[in-house]
């Protein structure tokens, strides 16, 4: 096999398990590199059955760090402005909203590459009850322009399942 | 000039080069470069219009900043006791717990510039866990700057001035 060849192959090899990858939407151990994690991440959708408030595509961000530390948030546009433009004064309603439709954590990540998981090791979280816990997410895709996985245990019960695409 | 002139001026000139590009390097650097990569939050304080203080956070708060080069910027402060939600789940807080979680964190993401004559940043807020926040240009001005520090102050959206100080993440 000559040199042309054998980049030809490998191109398509890659072009291959990319779009397994893309099709193995539900189905986790998608082969993964922490190192393809590193960057920002955009949200692109999700789909979370159980969610209070559903998040729009611009709602979510998330970084990982070559250091090993990452960032992530979902902020619901939705979530209504507070009447008195304050946040210690917002209505029990406003508070509920706010709660229901946003969640920011950050901490350190690490990667099981040979079973497609991702484990997030909460420092610090709004929502409390993750504060030092480690969450797990099983990557149903990964490839150069697009992140999937899914939570298995969302914050607000059952499953959901984020894509992220990635922000140049 | 013999030989050895010539090698120990060669030497001069090699360490004054070497020694020259390094304070130039450090001097040219713009305060978006110095700025870049993640900060930890090591102290928060508003002072009111009547001159008392608060600590939104408490007087240890947690929290992270991260400029990425790429000119985004994502924030996160929060209080080192907020409240855990009894029910386990965010849907079902109680109002005494959303109140507290809702004043004592805040998360923010979007695009930052710098101005380096002006010492001063301007964050945009393309999503922010205040909502009356999203889509607001918030101007910050550094008071201090070194390698492991960040200082910068700003005036709140519900009056006052808020002091921020970062160290560096390693």
């Amino acid at each position: 096999m000559n040199r042309r060849n054998m980049l030809a192959m490998s191109a398509i090899t890659v072009f291959g398990l990319a779009l397994l990858a893309e099709g193995a939407i539900g189905a986790p151990k998608a082969k993964i590199k922490k190192g393809q994690l590193v960057g920002d991440w955009a949200l692109a959708g999700n789909n979370a059955p159980n969610a209070a408030i559903q998040n729009g595509p611009d709602d979510g961000y998330l970084v990982f760090e070559r250091n090993g530390r990452f960032s992530f948030a979902l902020l619901n546009a939705k979530v209504p402005k507070f009447a008195s433009n304050n946040r210690n004064t917002g209505t029990a309603d406003e508070n509920k909203a706010a709660v229901q439709g946003n969640i920011a954590y950050f901490g350190t990540y690490s990667v099981n590459e040979a079973d497609g998981t991702l484990t997030f090791h909460i420092t610090r979280s709004s929502y409390p009850n993750w504060t030092g816990t480690d969450q797990l997410r099983l990557v149903t895709a990964l490839t150069a322009q697009e992140l999937k996985y899914t939570n298995p245990s969302a914050s607000f019960g059952g499953t959901a399942e984020l894509v992220w695409k990635r922000v140049k | 000039m013999n030989r050895r002139s010539i090698l120990s001026i060669s030497a001069i000139t090699a360490l004054g080069l070497t020694v020259l590009p390094g304070s130039a390097v450090a001097q040219q650097k713009t305060l978006k470069e110095q700025l870049v990569g993640t900060w930890s939050l090591a102290s928060w304080e508003q002072v009111m219009p009547d001159g008392s203080k608060v600590h939104n956070y408490g007087t240890n708060p947690k929290g992270v900043v991260v400029f990425d080069a790429n000119g985004r910027l994502f924030v996160m402060f929060a209080r080192p006791d907020l409240p855990k939600i009894a029910s386990n789940a965010p849907r079902t807080a109680s109002a005494e717990e959303a109140k507290a979680l809702v004043a004592g964190s805040l998360a923010y993401f979007g695009t930052y510039t710098v101005n380096d004559a002006d010492k001063a940043m301007s964050f945009r807020l393309d999503a922010s866990s205040f909502p009356n926040q999203v889509g607001s240009d918030q101007r910050r001005t550094i008071t201090s700057l070194t390698a492991d520090e960040l200082k910068y102050d700003t005036i709140a959206l519900a009056g006052g001035k808020i002091s921020v100080g970062l160290k560096r993440a390693k």
